[in-house]
């Protein structure tokens, strides 16, 4: 016999159980459907708008081999999520694709052939760390997609963990197997040469920067979207590059200015990057630089300053930066119309100079990312020691300075008034109509027509990459340069003064450097929204660096000490109130 | 719904009988404050972000619900007054209901006097602060407040002492806070591990906080806060 209060028990504890059913079954259910609302600004955890077009635009199917070892995923509580992840990421990208897009995954955790399809294809086995019942293991595992398209070479995307950056080397890899023509982006170099002024810039036979060597991070980032080669500037820029960042300025002879120049007025755009000082490595001090081509920027429309830019918005420790105010640029000091810096929040600029911007006529100048108030210049004496570095104590001496700058329109040859320098050669691509008008002379018949065309932006037919080491052979028909180009179609020239930011330190520690340079090349090149994908980030802003040590102490106690006092006191308040008003009612009665 | 917004009504302007709501709204604004400005120090750390607040607050939770709620049934015991209140034609749902609302009313109160919080965020910020994962963050902080509330009734429900309701309720939200924590799922045996990953307030919590509202994490809080309350009316049924 059960008493009462044995059944209750009993009936309690079946409610218990039921109830905890319920609950396991339910989440159980929602497991497989569900759906999501992304509150971030930048939709951070939605397939980005970018991918989608990417993948509607999709005319031939992508095949996604996906290669991971799910089952020793699932066995570790710190990496069971990825299988999920990827599912969840790849069905998306499916349905995208409409028909388009195939996805088949393999786990070659125990099957040999798998295992060899793998490392064929380019993925390797790797070792990650996770936690056994008692202590830590090391495993080994499978993480990559292979992408085939067509009959071109397949792209492999090692995946990171956490995957957060997958929805940008999945879209980075697709972009590459389908465009039809590769994007080569241009880097000046300078012949090595010998002597002492070799020697203070840096080891001989190199570049200042150098692609094999300070560049070389921005070299394998870019070169997963473009081709990047060096251009030697002692002839032609070659046909086939689509932008040109010249950020060896120091010695650019009057033959390089030259070419320089006659690639600028084909229509090539022009990154430049250049501050006015230079680091001497034997003494490490920063000067003055006394060769930039000075004369040329100006025609085309700005100066790089003599100074050293610093700023109060700056790097703080543990930034992998030098401590001595190095500029931190903002996105609320960032041109808001421009498309070239939108979606980017800071970068840094180290050891830069001002830019200023003089447009001749026919040129429009966007000035696209400025210091805050709170920088200033040195000019003459440069002083980056950071132990007696400080902000100067004038306030005339802090302003808003110009970091980077877009000029945009035709542009002036700079040898259209001057004589051209000695031993420059050009193969004939073909005077334009201006340079015959420009110089009396009329066309013949059927002549027009090829210059016409060429004036809406054809491009004559691109001879193959030549490797910029090996001297080329004389070109047929070239000559003692029979027509320069005066004028150039529109095109654009962006300027940075400062060519430091993007050295490999730098970039491992601020990857927001790299976010912005590839930005400005991607949208100057492709002009797609990848690098949108990219710029996605979670991170929050920086703190304000004007803010005084007074500021921040009142913030802190201010923020913790206000609101409870204030609810302690109107607490008190009406309970006082309250026993006032009892006290009234009971002295009435 | 009518009859349990009466009791919450009268459950909340009880609070503010006694000096009890405003000791303990001081108390968890000023360990907010104290733990976001100070542990580590907001400025050194350089980033203008509301992460450590929301970071803190399954912690601060954990004193701050169970001293709310330790009073609401176990008080009612104690005095006697429970046998009255079951008594009125109102139900236990929703009574259960009503003191459920009250509790959470006034953890809604503390959560909305943190609003200076986001302001000096966005003040110290060198740009823009994205609001959405900060009103992911105040959501998630509301839903994981009311899952608290629930378990921290259901346990003043079960004794009369307010001392054990408190002990009972920090027990309860500790359970299902430390089974989302990544050693201690690991202990586990694999696929027990994530299935108490997957239970826990604070991986769930986690989530929202990014600025993303799963079906799957709201369906999990309301689940919680179905079964909590159920529970709750059975225990108080059971007597």
């Amino acid at each position: 016999m059960t008493t009462a209060p044995q059944r209750r028990r009993r009936s309690f504890a079946l409610c218990v159980l039921l109830v905890a059913a319920n609950l396991v079954l339910l989440n159980w259910i929602a497991l497989g459907r569900f759906t999501r609302v992304d509150l971030t600004r930048d939709r951070l955890f939605t397939l980005h708008g970018a991918t989608r077009e990417l993948l509607a635009g999709l005319d031939d199917l992508v095949t996604m081999r996906v290669f991971m070892s799910e089952k020793k995923f699932r066995e570790q509580a710190a990496y069971a999520s990825i299988p999920r992840e990827i599912h969840d990421l790849l069905d998306e990208y499916a349905a995208r694709a409409r028909g388009k897009l195939l996805v088949e995954y393999l786990d070659p955790s125990d099957d040999s052939e798998r295992r060899l399809e793998a490392s064929t294809a380019g993925l390797h086995e790797r070792t990650l760390q996770g936690f056994g019942a008692e202590s830590l293991v090391v495993f080994t595992c499978y993480l990559g997609i292979v992408l085939s398209y067509g009959g071109k070479p397949d792209q492999v995307v090692e995946i990171s963990y956490p995957p957060e950056t997958l929805e940008y080397a999945l879209d980075l890899a697709i972009a590459r197997l389908t465009q039809r023509e590769m994007i080569t982006i241009g880097f000046n170099s300078i012949r090595p040469r010998a002597g002492a002024a070799a020697r203070a810039y840096g080891a001989e036979g190199f570049d200042e920067h150098d692609l094999e060597g300070d560049y070389q991070t921005v070299k394998q980032n870019l070169a997963r979207q473009f081709e990047v080669e060096r251009v030697v500037l002692d002839r032609e820029v070659p046909a086939h590059i689509d932008l040109l960042v010249v950020h060896n300025v120091q010695h650019l002879n009057d033959q390089a200015q030259f070419y320089l120049d006659q690639y600028l007025m084909h229509g090539g755009k022009l990154v430049v990057l250049a501050e006015g000082i230079e680091r001497n490595r034997q003494l490490s001090v920063l000067a003055a630089r006394p060769a930039l081509p000075d004369a040329l920027f100006a025609r085309y429309g700005f100066t790089i300053k003599r100074n050293l830019v610093l700023d109060q918005q700056c790097a703080p420790s543990g930034q992998g930066l030098p401590l001595y105010f190095i500029p931190e640029l903002i996105e609320s000091h960032f041109d808001p119309e421009s498309a070239l810096m939108s979606g980017l929040k800071s970068f840094y600029l180290v050891e830069a100079s001002a830019i200023e911007l003089n447009p001749p006529g026919g040129v429009d100048a966007l000035v696209l990312a400025r210091t805050t108030p709170g920088a200033w210049a040195q000019e003459g004496f440069f002083d980056t020691d950071a132990r007696t570095l400080k902000p100067p104590a004038r306030l005339d001496e802090y302003r808003q300075l110009d970091m980077v700058g877009l000029l945009y329109g035709e542009f002036t040859s700079f040898y259209s008034d001057r004589a051209l320098p000695e031993g420059v050669t050009t193969s004939d691509r073909g005077p334009t109509r201006a340079d015959f008008e420009r110089q009396g002379l009329s066309l013949e018949e059927g002549e027009g027509e090829e210059v016409a065309e060429e004036e809406q932006g054809e491009e004559p037919a691109q001879a193959p990459p030549e490797d910029p080491e090996e001297p080329e052979a004389e070109p047929p028909g070239a000559a003692s340069v029979p027509f320069i180009r005066e004028k150039s179609p529109p095109t654009t020239i962006v300027v940075i003064g400062n060519s430091r930011f993007l050295c490999n330190d730098f970039l491992r520690s601020v990857p927001a450097n790299l976010q912005f340079f590839w930005t400005l090349v991607d949208r100057l090149t492709v002009g797609s929204r990848l690098s949108e994908v990219r710029n996605r980030s979670a991170a929050p802003p920086s703190i304000r660096a004007d803010l005084s040590p007074a500021d921040k102490r009142l913030v802190k106690y201010g923020g913790m000490l206000g609101m409870p006092l204030v609810v302690l006191v109107l607490g008190m308040l009406l309970l006082v109130l309250r026993r006032a008003r009892n006290v009234t009612v009971q002295v009435e009665r | 719904m009518s009859r349990a917004l009466v009791i919450a009504g009268k459950e909340f302007r009880t609070f503010f009988k006694t000096p009890v709501a405003p000791i303990v709204l001081f108390a968890f604004l000023l360990f907010a404050g104290l733990l976001f400005f100070f542990v580590p120090d907001y400025f050194t750390q350089g980033q203008a972000s509301m992460r450590g607040f929301f970071a803190y607050l399954p912690w601060l939770y954990l004193i701050f619900v169970p001293a709310i709620a330790m009073k609401m049934w176990a008080e009612e015991r104690k005095v006697g007054t429970i046998e009255t209140l079951l008594t009125l034609p109102l139900g236990e749902g929703a009574i259960v209901l009503g003191k459920f609302l009250a509790a959470f009313g006034l953890l809604a109160a503390a959560l909305l006097l943190t609003f200076p919080v986001p302001l000096i965020v966005a003040f110290t910020a060198a740009s823009a602060v994205d609001p959405g994962p900060i009103a992911g963050g105040y959501l998630g902080a509301l839903l994981l407040g009311a899952a608290y509330v629930a378990m921290c009734l259901f346990a003043s429900a079960l004794t009369r002492s307010q001392i054990v309701a408190f002990i009972i309720g920090v027990g309860l939200c500790f359970f299902f806070v430390v089974i989302g924590v990544e050693p201690v799922a690991n202990v586990f045996p694999q696929g027990l591990g994530e299935l108490l990953k997957g239970l826990s307030l604070v991986h769930r919590f986690a989530n929202i906080q990014r600025g993303v509202i799963d079906t799957r994490d709201l369906l999990y809080y309301l689940s919680m806060l179905t079964v909590f309350l159920l529970l709750n009316v059975a225990a108080v049924k059971r007597r």
